[in-house]
């Protein structure tokens, strides 16, 4: 039973190692929502584990034992896992949990703060902000929810694009926007911030919706090199004036090189069979999880009826009686 | 590829007619604006759309000769917007984006990728003539 529970961290380790050449293979379209639900999928599955791990070895201490109604030194799973592997592994899960709520409490900082940030901001259009700045800057932003987002450019960005490039940076912002990327980015970042080694996953998460992206907007011009090179025109312009200090945050996220080779290269061949091993290593992970809870659940009921019988203590009768 | 071409979604030419007299930081005619966007679009597309942002109040217009010329409504608050926008610019570059919730179109570059896209853009420039900020080897 300890073995099975490696399961679902050796799959995401596998997830993590293959995550860079199964996304390569699909189509960025299939590939940013298969990622995320693989990598929140497996996450889940290893919070799991670690919460029955720990659950194990805090009852064998008396106290918790008599709460939940069995005594303690009645034969549990995992029998065979040091306590102290169990206290650590309860102490990992809180520690997980704990990063995965400060997580979600950034978000909606950080939300909150570009909601008030937006509207300061004139809207020009219906999702289109335009700041006077001169400093070459493009975001979309999933705020205001009730326009479905705002697309933010400084004037600066905007003069230097001549005209059809202009219109492929506003054609990736809006397909960002459009098609919800940032819901796939944030739930990917979030499952590998309650599950770590799922870090390579969530980057290919947010270089997919990147790919997907700058293909509407290829289809939109009608020519994916106008959309490489406003991408290069850009990106030149607005990295030279900033500090190298300043890149630590973003330094791995945005793969410049695969997106200009996916713009500008042959047409890639996608290969459908790539989303077999991810899938596979998300429902093994999660069918894990899923039996280790049933049979912790049956052993410990298992250990409530016979400590019921032993004691005769009130509160079991109930449970025994229900059954 | 001239062949998937498929034309604008809906509300992208507005956007697009924004940005481009954004970009051009004056106002504009409809057949100037119509030039600048360089797409086969229709005289009177433009007219419509400059008219329908007008009526939106995106945009101010005056009386230019026999037509109408647009601008972006600059306005008496241009200072305190600037001001906010740098608050804005300065929020999502820094601080503001821990958790990721927003998304950059530019990519930060290594020292490598500078040299791609520097010979990208010179490429582009060789091959149709276009005028960009690296006019490279035409």
């Amino acid at each position: 039973m300890i073995a099975l529970g490696l399961v679902p961290f050796a799959c995401s380790l596998l997830l993590a190692l293959t995550a860079r050449r199964l996304a390569g293979r699909l189509n960025p379209v299939a590939a940013a929502p298969l990622l995320t639900l693989a990598a929140l999928a497996t996450s889940l599955a290893t919070g799991i584990v670690l919460c029955l791990a720990g659950f194990t070895a805090l009852a064998r201490i008396p106290l918790v034992a008599s709460l939940g109604g069995f005594r303690a030194d009645h034969r549990l799973p995992w029998a065979g896992l040091a306590p102290g592997w169990g206290v650590a592994a309860a102490a990992l899960a809180g520690v997980l949990l704990a990063s995965a709520l400060v997580y979600l409490s950034h978000v909606a900082w950080d939300l909150a703060r570009a909601h008030r940030a937006c509207q300061d901001l004139t809207p020009a259009g219906d999702q289109l902000m335009i700041t006077p700045d001169e400093h070459p800057a493009a975001y979309s932003l999933p705020v205001p929810l009730r326009q479905g987002g705002a697309i933010v450019v400084s004037a600066g960005m905007l003069r230097l694009l001549p005209a059809d490039e202009r219109r492929a940076l506003l054609a990736h912002e809006s397909a960002h926007l459009r098609r919800f990327h940032i819901g796939f980015v944030l739930l990917a970042s979030l499952a590998a911030t309650a599950n770590p080694l799922l870090r390579p996953v969530a980057r290919q998460v947010r270089l997919a919706v990147e790919l997907w992206a700058d293909q509407l907007a290829a289809r939109e011009v009608g020519d994916p090199t106008v959309v490489a090179r406003a991408l290069a025109r850009a990106s030149l312009a607005a990295s030279r004036p900033r500090q190298p200090g300043a890149f630590r945050l973003a330094v791995a996220e945005s793969d410049v090189r695969a997106r200009v080779r996916a713009l500008t290269g042959l047409p890639p061949r996608f290969r459908p069979w790539a989303a077999a091993p991810v899938l596979g290593l998300a429902l093994a992970a999660s069918a894990i999880a899923v039996a280790l809870t049933f049979a912790v659940h049956n052993q410990i009921e298992t250990a409530q009826y016979v400590s019921a019988h032993q004691h005769g203590s009130s509160t079991t009768i109930v449970v025994v009686a229900k059954r | 590829m001239p062949g998937s071409r498929r034309g604008r979604p809906r509300g992208a030419l507005e956007r697009d007619v924004l940005a481009c007299l954004a970009a051009a930081g004056r106002a504009l005619s409809p057949g100037e604006v119509r030039a600048e966007l360089g797409d086969d679009l229709a005289y009177t597309t433009v007219m419509t759309t400059l008219s329908r942002l007008h009526a939106k109040g995106a945009l101010s217009r005056q009386q230019a000769g026999r037509g109408f010329v647009y601008a972006l409504p600059g306005g008496p608050d241009g200072a305190q917007a600037s001001m906010t926008a740098h608050r804005m610019l300065q929020l999502l570059n820094t601080g503001g984006d821990r958790a990721g919730v927003l998304s950059r179109f530019v990519a930060d570059l290594r020292p490598e990728d500078e040299e791609l896209l520097t010979g990208l853009l010179a490429e582009g420039a060789g091959r149709d003539g276009s005028v960009g900020e690296y006019p490279g080897r035409t």
